[in-house]
């Protein structure tokens, strides 16, 4: 092989090289658009899974609506302040013991009590306020409000 | 220029073609994939039966609710801790199932699973939640 011609084919090596890494990147680049694209398509606002499932906390005997003993009735949003512990927001709403940082995760505010999921880090997003009655002993109903702050997903556990 | 040498540039050229064709109908053949309506309706729907279950739970007393689209494409599977949506014909390909986590108060339990049906509904019942086909 004479020297044009090894020059010819050392060029053709870098071309070849200089292309595929080109290629290569405009590739992923292509991948990274469209995996974002579907991402924003499919994209859910986090306000909603998150008030949807704090509907329970008000609303279910098995959280902390109040259970008429006699009658056995339900009351939605009235809320029995003796059920209002962090052992019960477990039975309510327990994320995974591992991974629930990547989950929706409250910290429930009610007068003086509060009570936190257990993945809650102190990184709400927002807040929901809900107008409540409150059950407490035998006192009569008063007026309340029960304040959700709202921590959506994480990318990792705070350390 | 020689005969040689120009052979060589039309292979060259060729080849440059066929490179540029093959990225061309990958990129056109992914784009395809990803618009395709059946796998973002696939995601899609998987999110809004999640929404529909926990919004049931929270419901006082029982009550059926009727998935608002003609899902025949699709298969659905509830169970207690997850919601599972793929595309129809795929349900033994777990790679290509959507999944949203379910987590259900103490004591409800949800289950069903469903394909290829065009109306679907949840029911709860007391506690117990169930996907199945509607009447």
């Amino acid at each position: 092989m004479n020297k044009k011609a090894q020059f010819e084919e050392a060029g053709k090596s870098v071309y070849w090289t200089v292309a595929a890494i080109a290629i290569g990147i405009l590739m992923i680049g292509f991948v990274g658009i469209l995996a974002n694209y579907k991402t924003r398509l499919t994209a859910v606002p986090s306000e909603t899974p998150a008030e949807l499932i704090a509907l329970r906390f008000t609303a279910l005997t098995a959280c902390f609506a109040y259970q008429d003993p006699d009658t056995l009735r339900v009351y939605p949003s009235v809320i029995d302040m003796g059920k209002l512990t962090p052992g019960q927001l477990d039975q309510c709403y327990s994320p995974d013991p591992e991974k629930g940082y990547k989950d929706i995760n409250y910290q429930l505010k009610l007068g003086e009590r509060v009570l936190n999921t257990s993945h809650y880090y102190n990184v709400p997003q927002y807040s929901v306020k809900k107008e409540v009655l409150i059950k407490d002993g035998e006192k009569p109903l008063y007026n309340g409000e029960l304040l959700l702050l709202v921590q959506t997903s994480l990318p990792a556990r705070p350390s | 220029m020689n005969q040689r040498a120009m052979s060589n540039i039309t292979i060259l050229m060729l080849f440059e073609l066929l490179v540029v064709v093959l990225i061309v109908s990958i990129a056109l053949s992914v784009s395809h994939s990803y618009g395709n309506s059946n796998t973002l309706n696939k995601i899609i729907y998987t999110k809004d039966l999640y929404l529909m279950i926990n919004t049931l739970v929270a419901m006082p007393g029982d009550a059926v609710v009727e998935f608002p689209q003609n899902v025949s494409a699709f298969g659905f599977i509830v169970l207690d801790g997850e919601v599972q949506g793929y595309v129809a014909g795929e349900s033994q390909r777990p790679e290509l199932k959507e999944h949203q986590t379910l987590y259900l108060p103490s004591g409800y339990s949800a289950s069903g699973a469903l394909e290829g049906q065009a109306r679907i509904c949840v029911e709860k019942k007391g506690t117990y939640i169930l996907l199945k086909a509607c009447n």
